[in-house]
């Protein structure tokens, strides 16, 4: 998330984020458990080992770390098909549309 | 408070809920005078909608992620703030790419930061998905789900002012229920029915998270969520 975009290891606002009260309220409420932020603080820890030292085993930690977390994002069919552009008539004025049966 | 009416054009008007919106007439757009933009509902409403496009994070998050999905959002064009029928806050159209907002029934700006968002999530979702507002029902169960759950809707707090009191999982809970109710207002099929819908669609939409990456639960989840998304392009290079 954070890699090379300067925004310097943000990964421990995050952790501190996830373990909060208010966000562990609101995951109980949500899904019935408690977060797991465990992946956050090493992502911090890799993120700081990579700040330091450039070392290759790091950035692919946070690499393969990031690209779940994306994957997550994504773990659903859904329900309807893309689009490839937007909406034709978005953007038509009001008042030139073609009047509807009513 | 109903939340939505997702309608479209219709030869009996009242079938899809154009019947809560009497000033939405197919075909003809009402201007207002100047002396009715300043001292009514109307000009309320406008100040309101103003306020919540530039401070709210829920609605700045949508409209960006509107804008680089190629359907920029015009106030103007996109927004009407109308008086409506009963207790309904507002819906989006998809017949005019409008989202309609009922000045007679928000007053406050809480509110229309929660109104403006959830049909902005309809807006979103009609911008970068072929959804068939019209015949398929699961695409509407659909958009309401996602919209129940990303905009705040169903927050602890909300659903304690309408004294629904519950805790573990009860978001999920709120979430199908308004869904459901949000169907069962609009078109005409059974509970049973509408309840099966729900139930098909809802893993899928519930873990749908577009554009937020994460459900918000609060204003600073939100500001996360934005945050994340405005470096999205060095995020998705850099993986």
């Amino acid at each position: 998330m954070f890699l090379g975009s300067g925004t310097r290891c943000d990964y421990w606002s995050e952790f501190r984020h996830c373990k909060s009260l208010k966000n562990c309220f609101h995951h109980y409420y949500t899904y019935g458990t408690v977060p797991s932020c465990q992946q956050w603080k090493e992502d911090y820890h890799n993120c700081r080992e990579w700040e330091k030292h450039r070392g290759t085993e790091a950035k692919e930690a946070l690499r393969r770390s990031e690209k779940i977390r994306v994957a997550e994002q994504r773990n659903f069919i859904p329900v309807w098909q893309l689009r490839q552009e937007p909406p034709r008539d978005w953007h038509v004025p009001l008042n030139q549309e073609k009047p509807q049966d009513s | 408070r109903k939340k939505c009416r997702l309608f479209t054009q219709s030869p009996s008007k009242e079938e899809y809920g154009y019947d809560l919106f009497p000033e939405r007439k197919p075909g003809e757009h009402k201007k207002t005078s100047i002396a009715e933009s300043l001292f009514t509902f109307n000009h309320k409403c406008q100040v309101m909608l103003q306020f919540a496009v530039e401070t709210s994070p829920y609605a700045k998050l949508l409209l960006s992620a509107m804008k680089s999905s190629g359907c920029k959002v015009f106030k103007d064009r996109h927004f009407s703030c109308e008086d409506c029928d009963g207790t309904v806050s507002g819906g989006f159209d998809a017949a005019s790419s409008q989202i309609v907002l009922c000045q007679n029934n928000i007053h406050q700006q809480s509110h229309m930061n929660r109104v403006v968002t959830h049909e902005l999530i309809h807006a979103f979702d009609h911008c970068r998905a072929h959804v068939d507002w019209f015949n398929n029902f699961r695409h509407l169960a659909c958009s309401e789900i996602r919209a129940a759950n990303l905009s705040g809707d169903c927050s602890f707090t909300n659903e304690v002012a309408r004294f629904n009191f519950g805790l573990k999982r009860h978001h999920q809970e709120c979430v199908r229920g308004r869904a459901l109710r949000s169907i069962l207002a609009v078109r005409k099929i059974s509970r049973a029915e509408a309840e099966k819908i729900v139930d098909e669609v809802f893993d899928s939409c519930f873990n749908d998270h577009a554009p937020f990456g994460r459900i918000p639960h609060s204003k600073r989840d939100a500001k996360f969520a934005y945050r994340d998304y405005m470096n999205r392009d060095r995020y998705y290079a850099n993986l």
